[in-house]
């Protein structure tokens, strides 16, 4: 019924040259048919720095329209804007990733804006917040696994005492393109991560198992989410190779991994973080959340 | 009567259109038939006679049945099938997976039965014979590689006279078969190198190598040229490759495919569902972009 209703406006756009005069892809998107996440086992989010140009407020938009319930990786600024349209932020942006607990002298400076945005997160309903490890810069990896662990050991009681979860995310050192991959980043093994989370040992100290840097440093994405769920704070995604489109275009089959991802009664969300390639980014997105809806 | 005509008149064209677009359609199909040469591996259907499966992969659109001995070949040649990848000789526990080209000791009786096996495949023209590390036992993967290379170089001047390839399969030792030392491909494409022939490759398992190192279509797009042929499974549990498993298969045979390959496919996952044949179909589907 809604689906005839939908193709029948579809086709009087079509003939009254609607989609002409449109001005941008969202307002396209919105004249055509998209797909409405309706299933509730996987809880969608968008990252947004990969969907530009499009805005943080126009993402939100395409959220709340798509079924999307988090619009992630986006400063308190933004927060009060989430809220009012009904949405979370699952995860907050914090230090970025070329600096981190991997390396001493950068412990002051991560501490500091963790703090800050773990009592941001408490005070708003923000169930996470991001770390990283920074890289190698020539240390071994057993003095730089060290190192992690004290820094996050230093951050744990606070995240415990306002209940908000740290989540150190594991990246690829292989790809040496920007910003899809990072040479030299430290944290970029799944059991060399849960190794450094088991030694801090705080419910509250957890890995964001990004499913494509997975797959590129190690493949096997299924079982290891199976073997590591008490640790997965949070989940990404995108196409491998490239980062691109989730679809068929590439190596990844996304819904047999959200099921098993459901499977680990994961009540956190799954965040989109691939970079369109295709001329049209809604349309990719509303494409992924369909992929991801099972 | 005028808007009739011309609403006839657009019907027409619609009709011829959509006529020269299934012609269109009809021939990227039969295109599509060649672009992956398709095989099975018999062992995944130890309970289906050669003959009934050379039947049914005459009707599935296979080319080819592998891992297959000398004394099946007759068969297959009756069924006008190819032999994509000929089985491993074995003689006193040594050729087989566990135990082969990575110790010294065993390399006197392997020369001797790949010597036999090598003849054999150059009689039936069958061109690829399978071939294994064996397990590390404590070995480092340097010493394993230098013992596989001497090992292996020893039959290769018989094998470039013949037109035989040894190709080395990659197998995961995370689950299948734990202490394999042949389970990393950037190994395989050093055993490569340190060999230097054209009769020498690997064997790329992307079931095994998902497991192992995943990042499955850059390294077949950067490593191709060491890889002579492929198996497929789906990942986790070696069952069937459709939609129930991580690996995206028609994105993977694409790539395949535009690296220029002209070998086959073999289909080496073990059916999970009642119907065995009909998820070998499927799996061929699959596999047909």
């Amino acid at each position: 019924m809604k689906t005839s209703r939908r193709s029948a406006l579809k086709t009087a756009a079509a003939l009254a040259g609607v989609s002409v005069l449109t001005s941008s892809k969202v307002r396209a998107a919105e004249a055509g048919d998209f797909y409405v996440a309706k299933n509730g086992r996987i809880n969608q989010s968008l990252v947004t720095w990969n969907f530009r140009p499009l805005t943080i407020p126009e993402l939100a938009k395409l959220s709340v329209k798509f079924g999307v319930k988090s619009v992630e990786l986006v400063g308190p600024e933004h927060w009060p804007m989430l809220k009012e349209l009904g949405l979370k932020c699952a995860i907050a942006g914090s230090h970025g990733f070329a600096k981190g607990f991997a390396q001493p002298d950068q412990h002051a400076e991560c501490l500091k804006v963790l703090e800050q945005r773990i009592e941001q997160c408490a005070a708003h309903g923000v169930p996470s917040v991001i770390s990283f490890s920074g890289f190698r810069k020539g240390l071994t990896v057993d003095d730089a696994t060290k190192n992690t662990i004290a820094g996050l050991k230093k951050i744990a009681p606070f995240a415990e005492k306002h209940k908000v979860t740290v989540a150190l995310e594991m990246l690829n050192s292989k790809v040496n393109v920007e910003m899809k991959g990072h040479p030299d980043y430290f944290c970029d093994d799944m059991d060399l991560s849960v190794r450094i989370l088991k030694a801090v040992g705080s419910p509250y100290v957890k890995v964001l198992y990004d499913i494509y840097h997975v797959q590129i440093m190690h493949g096997d994405v299924i079982s290891r989410l199976r073997q590591y769920k008490d640790f997965i704070a949070h989940y990404h995604t995108a196409g491998n190779p490239g980062r691109n489109e989730i679809d068929d275009t590439q190596e990844i089959n996304y819904p047999p991994i959200m099921r098993a991802i459901t499977e680990t009664k994961y009540t956190g969300y799954v965040g989109q973080e691939f970079i369109p390639v295709k001329a049209d980014k809604v349309k990719s997105i509303n494409e992924s959340v369909k992929l991801c809806d099972v | 009567m005028k808007a009739s005509l011309s609403r006839r008149t657009a019907l027409a064209a619609v009709v011829a259109t959509t006529a020269a677009l299934s012609q269109r359609l009809s021939a990227a199909d039969a295109a599509a038939k060649t672009r992956v040469n398709h095989s099975v591996c018999k062992w995944c259907y130890a309970k289906i006679p050669l003959e009934d499966l050379c039947k049914a992969a005459k009707d599935i659109g296979l080319s080819s049945i592998e891992l297959l001995e000398p004394a099946d070949f007759p068969m297959l040649k009756q069924y006008g099938l190819h032999c994509a990848m000929v089985s491993f000789p074995q003689k006193n526990g040594l050729g087989g997976i566990g135990k082969a080209f990575n110790r010294l000791e065993h390399h006197d009786t392997l020369v001797e039965i790949y010597t036999e096996r090598i003849k054999q495949c150059a009689d039936s023209g069958f061109k690829q014979l399978i071939c294994f590390s064996g397990n590390r036992a404590g070995l480092d993967d340097e010493a394993g590689l230098k013992n596989c290379a001497a090992g292996l170089k020893r039959l290769l001047p018989l094998a470039e006279k013949s037109g035989i390839t040894l190709v080395m399969e990659l197998l995961n030792s995370r689950v299948n078969h734990k202490d394999y030392q042949c389970d990393k491909s950037a190994w395989g494409v050093a055993l490569c190198k340190a060999i230097g022939s054209e009769r020498f490759k690997l064997l790329y398992d992307i079931y095994h190598m998902q497991i192992m190192e995943g990042d499955v279509i850059a390294t077949i797009q950067r490593d191709h040229q060491y890889f002579a042929h492929y198996h497929t499974g789906g990942v986790p549990g070696r069952n069937e490759i459709d939609d129930t498993q991580e690996l995206n298969y028609p994105a993977i045979m694409r790539a395949i495919v535009a690296t220029g390959y002209k070998g086959h496919v073999g289909q080496e996952f073990i059916p999970k569902r009642e119907d065995k044949l009909a998820s070998l179909k499927q799996g061929v589907k699959i596999c047909n972009v």
